[in-house]
């Protein structure tokens, strides 16, 4: 069965969820002996079915390949099979490439643990869905230290061809992935609350797409306007300045709030823009409002 | 001065802000006579010495032509502008091309004013910023009885070539442009929270530009199929739970909070998140989450 062992093109996974199937199945895809662990069998059966090979247990999927990926809910889960199943005098000379999400303080600790036990590690997050993993629009952050990264190459880009590196500072990752994360969801969530606006209004949702489609348009210009302007500081010069979108931002409160629909996105953005307007950015570029959430300046 | 009186090509502007200049100079621009009027006399001239007529007051400007484009920070300043200089009883035969910005009441309240006045209304919300006026990224949602707007098309079309007709109900341009607004001034104002957590962790912004662009890539072809999924009740079919974004959202809150950064934004989504897991969405597409924000609707 682990005839593979020490071949890179033999890897474990740890961990069936969405991503995790994903990756086990994009490396199969892409001709890789694959074994996999998860806590329930189903997931399991649906990746051997696909050619992957079952391990009965944690220990068995770290000590049957040199590669071990680890995609779990949290750090919290992934410590829990390490105690359980007694994983910690099991690292050594393995080669962990672990994509859980965590928090940095989870990062560096679990870094110090695996370097403790004599293991290598490659530390990222997915920037991508599952079904683009594989793909040119698959996006891995990765961080270690150059030896390790080199040597998990090919595996990473059989995920995403143009992985990225950032270094060997293991938050690096955390850090890019959440701030990435902090911009979409605050897209989706507010493209999702625009519509529920709409459907109050019974304006069509497919006059509110086209519309949407428009009005997007301009916004990946418009965010590099913003990030330039960070940059270079240059956050007064502006087409529309804080108090604009302020003044706005009072009419679209209270339209919201004649339909109806739940204001916790709109409270949010009046208090962003008040805390603008407070330190006398009133007359300043959105892109200003970079002082309101960033650290020290915001006091 | 006014020999263009009730020509279509000749209109006046009231107001002069950043959207009210660049109408006037986009109608200049493309050729028509535009009779203008500011509270400071500042904003007047600069547009007279681009072309433009300058009114000495509002009464004047709504005197000048048939079509007069309205265009203040509120509705307060229009009603404070009619009260100031008796223009109640002026709006007889005018139409109105009213854009300034309004709540929903006020703008139900000043179309039954302009009605009662004897006056026409066409009533919009500009979606573009100045200087797209005139161009094809221009963008005017507009409201109206079908023979004002007929009437009000050559104009509109100096402004935005493809400006969209939202029919009679004149709530509607206000309604979708705040909704547009919820959506296009969350992702920006979200991206500069990104780069403030970006920044206190170090992360160079060429990176995270990168970044930001390769991710934003999908942000379009997501959001169309998120209205899809609501249109087509189809929201059980996922590659990502509310649940698995909900684990995102608490990652993020994590590392902001680690990072010092204003939390305001993260605590407001961890409020959304927590709503649909109340409500049991947990397993569903992020599209459900239109449920949380429907209020009361979505609970019939």
């Amino acid at each position: 069965m682990n005839d593979h062992v020490g071949t890179s093109q033999s890897v474990s996974v740890i961990g069936l969820g969405d991503m995790g199937s994903s990756l086990a199945r994009t490396l199969i895809e892409a001709g890789y002996q694959v074994s996999v662990w998860n806590r329930s069998r189903d997931k399991v059966d649906a990746i051997v079915s696909a050619g992957g090979i079952a391990c009965s247990t944690p220990k068995e999927a770290l000590l049957s390949n040199t590669h071990v990926l680890v995609c779990v809910a949290d750090y919290s889960v992934w410590n829990r099979i390490i105690e359980d199943h007694s994983l910690q005098n099991e690292f050594k000379d393995r080669c962990l490439i672990q994509l859980t999400g965590g928090t940095f303080e989870e990062v560096v600790t679990h870094a110090a643990f695996i370097e403790s036990h004599g293991g290598r590690l490659a530390d990222g997050a997915i920037m991508c869905f599952p079904r683009q993993l594989g793909t040119s629009d698959a996006s891995l952050l990765m961080s270690g230290v150059p030896a390790v990264l080199d040597e998990c190459d090919d595996l990473l880009r059989t995920l995403a061809p143009d992985w990225t590196n950032l270094g060997d500072d293991v938050r690096l990752p955390s850090i890019l992935s959440r701030s990435l994360v902090a911009g979409i969801l605050t897209s989706f969530v507010g493209f999702l609350n625009g519509m529920a606006v709409c459907r109050a209004a019974g304006i069509s949702l497919d006059v509110y797409k086209s519309h949407a489609i428009k009005a997007n348009a301009i916004v990946p210009a418009e965010k590099n306007r913003l990030v330039d302007a960070v940059r270079e500081g240059r956050t007064e010069e502006t087409q529309a300045s804080i108090d604009t979108w302020a003044g706005a931002h009072q009419t679209i409160h209270a339209v919201a709030d004649a339909m109806g629909t739940n204001l916790v996105l709109q409270n949010a953005v009046k208090d962003v823009l008040k805390l603008g307007q407070d330190m006398g950015l009133g007359d300043h570029d959105l892109s200003a409002l970079i002082k309101v959430f960033a650290p020290d300046q915001a006091c | 001065m006014n020999d263009h009186i009730g020509n279509s090509r000749s209109v006046s502007v009231i107001g002069l802000g950043a959207m009210g200049a660049g109408i006037a100079r986009t109608l200049l621009k493309a050729g028509c006579q535009v009779s203008v009027w500011n509270r400071s006399r500042g904003k007047v001239d600069e547009l007279v010495s681009q072309g433009a007529v300058a009114c000495d007051s509002p009464l004047d400007a709504v005197q000048a032509n048939t079509h007069v484009i309205v265009c203040l920070t509120d509705y307060a300043a229009w009603q404070a502008i009619i009260e100031a200089n008796g223009l109640s009883d002026c709006f007889a035969e005018t139409c109105i091309i009213q854009l300034t910005t309004g709540t929903l009441e006020t703008v139900l309240d000043h179309a039954a004013f302009i009605e009662q006045h004897g006056g026409r209304l066409a009533d919009g919300a500009v979606m573009c910023y100045p200087s797209d006026l005139g161009t094809e990224t221009g963008s005017l949602l507009m409201a109206g009885s079908a023979d004002v707007l007929e009437e009000c098309d050559p104009i509109l079309r100096l402004l935005a070539s493809t400006w969209t007709n939202l029919g009679e109900d004149i709530r509607r341009p206000t309604i979708l442009s705040r909704a547009l607004m919820v959506d296009v001034g969350l992702s920006l104002i979200g991206i500069v929270n990104g780069v403030a957590i970006a920044q206190a962790g170090g992360i160079s912004l060429d990176v995270f530009m990168q970044h930001t662009r390769n991710v934003g890539a999908i942000i379009p072809t997501e959001k169309i199929r998120l209205i899809e999924a609501i249109r087509d009740g189809n929201t059980e079919e996922t590659q990502a739970t509310i649940n698995a974004w909900g684990e995102g959202q608490k990652a993020v809150r994590a590392i902001a909070q680690s990072l010092g950064t204003n939390l305001v934004f993260q605590d407001a989504v961890k409020m959304v998140f927590e709503e649909a897991e109340r409500r049991g969405l947990g397993k569903k597409d992020l599209a459900a989450l239109t449920e949380v924000f429907a209020g009361e609707t979505g609970h019939e």
